[in-house]
């Protein structure tokens, strides 16, 4: 056993710790194939089992291969390409025998990675990638390194990777990013959390329980108070009895009339499958490629697939003016149904002067007549549900005071409409944003006010005030839910949790934000950004580089530059001499050897060529050159001339003994 | 055709080290097919527009460009103290020991070789010099200058080879390969001027006379019938060498053949045989000869005398 084929087993294992996630969900054959496989590829170098040849190693694929496609019903999605990339990856360990099977199977850990960046993007699974990339370089060391050992890989690779840090973040930032997809294939949606396209009290029960983060917000200036974090969602116009659902045309927002209490925000939308954008109420400029209707709802274009990360500017006091003509489908009811609902409201209408005070009169009656928030109400009967809830159950959650309240306040001739959203938010301490989660949804209604324009109004805070104040559990009272991890003792521990998970949601914000969420808007506002704050220092930085690095590849690319020493230029001028009567210099050749050369070819040349190559040597590699001997080398160079026999003997010239 | 490679002007003494300039660096089959394994990720990645895949694709990359600056600097000052070879045979190969040391830092994995085949590969540690072998066929007798020593690395990450070629003053003395034959019938030295004895044919079994054993002579020579019958050390004294009346003489003249390389040869198995079994022996060349002798040092100069017959102009 020599030192190279020790190698499966790291190599091995280092797939399998690139693969490893994906265990959670692949089909239990394909784990159990890559396990058997990995685990015989490692004996074979270990005990020495024999090696399967090309013709197992081709029915295994062609096995593989039909399992995979039988398995995923010949789909070919995302699930389908990495459970085939798991099934021949199995393989690959059996044929490693050369340095090279081992390379290219380490460089299937690395792709292995990417497999999984398609499915998840958070913080944790960058740290995971880091790890992998980490292992798996080592890994790589060792395979080019055999006798070193893995602590020493480790410590290269890891330095390796830090110095790649620095031009990884210049390249990513500065990569330029394309709007869309390259061949229109994109990934799947992720989105499986949807927020309801209508409304009919009953439904939202299933989100209210999920603790999923539907989106954050970071503030630029203060966050908003609680009693303002009404998030808008989806505006519902039309009821038929049962269902809220949204208007089929509603006009474009046009003329922003401006509004008082703006707040800046960049909200982090996880992906939810639908079109809906949510924004602070009420939202004052849309983000691109997103549509804001008359009723301040935002929709994109395209449904969310993605994490989506937006500016937005809301206005916490907007006054909407007067109602249009469109809006006056805010009255319609449907003709039947709910009499006694429908009596109530007339009542009310009729005994009061102004909308307000109808409003006020029916929040009192919310508030006097003993209803309860729960999540878990009993159901309403099928027929007049608003009457049943009003006057029966008596038990609900948003949705259906808000479905009640609007109807009343229609009833009354008080236009009205029901905004589904969210309610709430945790601060993050760590960072200035709100986590705003599934379970803070919530329904509220707008009515209509001569005097105020479009009106809040949420009935639920009426029935429940700590709904507003500190979400649904508190609302639902001190024995609502209430489980082990309420005890007293626990309650440090409890807040220290709180505080490392609000840490790593913080984290992951700015990581969504800066690197799941960078695109094109982002990189030219980043750079726009460097541009007009550092673009002096930048362009100084780059000069000062390329006049750092402009050397370095000088040297290199020119030829050997001409020598200072004049000596030298004046005996390359008598060379060049040479060179034109025939008798070039060879590159290696030394001033005596070229002389000797010279006058075993030209016997005329002789004298002039000892005396110039005399006064030279002299010149350039004597100790202690004579007073006047330069000018004097440099006459005889300049009358040196080949064609007509060297030189005339020049005065002062000295006729020393010659080392030629 | 015989003479020997001229001293390039690209050779350079000893000692010698690896500068930037000398540095060749490249991507290798592995580097190559990592660049393919990248540019399908980052298409991956721009097309379903994952930022993650693009910053691991991008971090794979710069570690890739990293690793080839740690490559460089692998290699980057390892400097060449000495180097000797032992004379070998033509045929076999020429083993030369260079005498190395690696500067300050640790180098890992550094591959000398002359040709892609013999490569040797090295870990170098400071501060003391490593003794690293490098061996190269030959072919013909004379002397041998190898090409340029190529000292390359793929540390850390395999992806680039880094190659520095360098021509240090080398040179390994080669000896003709000795060629078995028939014996010369004839005197050996026949056309001698003053030797004119009986005949000597290597390797006769008969001999003169017992003496008594000296320290310092051959154990082949024992006498160890005598030995085992408890008759005390003997040692086998043969007639030429005993007597020195008659040294024998290998002369270029009695070996049959045409061709100066195999009788050159035939000679060079001569001498090994005749110091094997410690004969006086003499060498005859045309215009060379070599007095009759014996030992280790005899035997060296016999052996160059034949490496170099025919090549002029070298110092040994």
């Amino acid at each position: 056993m020599n030192a190279e084929s020790k190698q499966t087993l790291p190599v091995v294992l280092s797939l399998a710790a690139a693969a490893g996630p994906h265990a959670a969900w692949l089909p239990f054959w394909i784990i159990g194939w890559v396990a058997v496989l990995w685990g015989y590829a490692v004996q074979i170098d270990r005990r020495g089992w024999p090696a399967p040849g090309p013709a197992a190693r081709q029915a295994l694929t062609i096995a593989g291969v039909l399992g995979v496609l039988l398995t995923f019903r010949l789909a070919l999605n995302r699930e389908a390409c990495v459970g085939l990339l798991a099934v021949l990856g199995a393989l690959k360990p059996l044929e490693m025998k050369t340095y090279r099977d081992r390379m290219v199977t380490a460089f299937l850990a690395y792709f292995l990675v990417l497999t999984h960046l398609l499915f998840a993007d958070s913080l944790g699974m960058a740290l995971y990638m880091v790890l992998v990339v980490f292992n798996n370089t080592a890994v790589v060391i060792g395979l080019n390194d055999p006798d070193g050992d893995f602590r020493t890989h480790l410590k290269v690779a890891g330095r390796i990777m830090i110095q790649a840090a620095p031009l990884t973040l210049v390249l990513f930032f500065l990569f330029p990013r394309v709007q869309g997809s390259l061949f229109g294939i994109s990934r799947d949606s992720t989105g499986t959390v949807g927020f309801a396209e209508t409304l009919s009290p009953g439904d939202i029960t299933q989100i209210v329980k999920t603790d999923a983060v539907a989106f954050r917000a970071t503030f630029h200036g203060p966050l908003p108070k609680p009693d303002q974090r009404y998030w808008r969602g989806v505006v519902f116009w039309h009821f038929n009895g049962e269902t809220w659902s949204r208007a089929d045309r509603i006009p474009f927002f046009r003329n922003p009339p401006g509004g008082t209490g703006i707040l800046q925000y960049t909200l982090s939308l996880e992906p939810h499958g639908k079109k809906w954008r949510f924004a602070l109420d009420i939202p004052v400029i849309a983000p691109p490629g997103v549509w804001m209707f008359d009723d301040f709802s935002l929709r994109s274009r395209r449904n969310l697939a993605q994490r989506t990360t937006y500016e937005m500017r809301s206005s916490t006091v907007y006054p909407s003016g007067p109602l249009k003509p469109w809006e006056r489908i805010a009255l319609e009811l449907p003709v039947s149904g709910n009499p006694k609902a429908w009596a109530m409201a007339r009542k009310w209408a009729d005994a009061a002067d102004t909308p307000e005070s109808v409003l006020a009169l029916a929040l009192a009656y919310f508030r006097q007549n003993d209803f309860g928030y729960s999540l878990a109400p009993p159901p309403l009967q099928a027929e007049d549900r608003i009457d049943d809830f009003l006057f029966r159950t008596r038990k609900g959650y948003c949705e259906h005071f808000a479905s009640a309240f609007a109807y009343l306040m229609r009833a009354a001739g008080i236009p009205a409409r029901v905004v589904a959203g969210y309610l709430g938010g945790e601060e993050n301490p760590y960072g200035n944003y709100l986590i705003v989660r599934q379970s803070d949804a919530h329904a509220w209604v707008e009515a209509w006010l001569p005097s105020r324009g479009w009106t809040r109004v949420d009935p639920t805070s009426a029935v429940a005030p700590r709904r507003v104040e500190q979400g649904p559990a508190a609302a639902i009272g001190p024995d609502g839910r209430r489980s082990y991890l309420d005890l007293p003792v626990l309650q440090p521990v409890l807040d220290f949790w709180k505080r490392i998970r609000l840490g790593w949601d913080a984290a992951n914000l700015y990581w969504n934000l800066w690197v799941i969420g960078y695109d094109r808007p982002h990189r030219s506002s980043l750079l726009e950004g460097l541009a007009t704050r550092y673009g002096l220092w930048i362009g100084l930085l780059m000069i000062c580089g390329c006049l750092a690095v402009f050397p370095l590849v000088a040297r290199r690319r020119r030829p050997p530059r001409a020598p200072k020493d004049p000596v030298q230029q004046v005996y390359l001028r008598f060379c060049r001499k040479l060179a034109r009567a025939g008798i070039p210099k060879m590159p290696g050749q030394g001033p005596v050897d070229y002389a000797q050369e010279v006058m075993r070819k030209r016997q005329d040349l002789a004298p002039a060529v000892r005396q110039i190559t005399w006064h030279y040597v002299a010149l350039r590699y004597g100790r202690r050159p004579q007073t006047g001997a330069r000018q004097i080398f440099e006459r005889l160079v300049a009358g040196f001339d080949p064609k007509s026999g060297g030189s005339a003997s020049l005065p002062g010239a000295k006729k020393g003994k010659c080392p030629v | 055709m015989n003479r020997p490679p001229p001293l390039d002007a690209g050779v350079h003494p000893l000692p010698l080290h690896i500068s930037m300039r000398s540095l060749r660096i490249g991507p290798n089959r592995s580097g190559c097919l990592f660049i393919l394994v990248l540019s399908a990720m980052l298409i991956g990645s721009i097309n379903s527009k994952t930022n993650m895949g693009i910053l691991l694709t991008f971090l794979l990359g710069a570690m890739g460009a990293v690793s080839l600056l740690h490559s460089g600097l692998n290699l980057i000052g390892i400097r060449i103290l000495s180097a000797s070879a032992r004379p070998v045979f033509a045929g076999d190969s020429a083993v030369f020991d260079l005498d190395i040391t690696p500067g300050d830092t640790c180098r890992r994995s550094i591959g000398f070789a002359f040709t892609p085949e013999g490569k040797t590969l090295r870990h170098l540690t400071p501060p003391a010099p490593t003794r690293v072998t490098v061996a190269i066929p030959t072919h013909r007798r004379g002397i041998f200058r190898p090409g340029p020593l190529s000292i390359s690395t793929r540390y850390p990450l395999g992806l680039f080879t880094c190659r520095a070629e360098l021509r240090p003053a080398l040179q390994c003395l080669v000896y003709p390969k000795p060629i078995s034959g028939p014996v010369p019938a004839e005197n050996p030295s026949r056309g001698a001027d003053e030797d004119n004895g009986a005949a000597q044919v290597p390797g006769v079994e008969d001999f003169a006379e017992l003496q008594p054993y000296k320290p310092g002579d051959p154990l082949q020579k024992l006498y160890w019938k005598a030995f085992s019958r408890g008759q005390g050390l003997y040692v086998k004294s043969f007639a030429d060498t005993a007597g020195g009346s008659d040294p024998m003489v290998l002369d270029w003249d009695t070996v049959p053949g045409a061709d100066p390389e195999y009788k050159l040869s035939r000679l060079c198995h001569m001498v090994l045989q005749a110091h094997r079994q410690d004969i006086v022996y003499g060498l005859r060349l045309p215009g060379h000869r070599i007095a009759p002798n014996r030992g280790d040092v005899h035997h060296r100069v016999c052996l160059k005398a034949l490496a170099l017959f025919g090549r002029v102009s070298q110092t040994g």
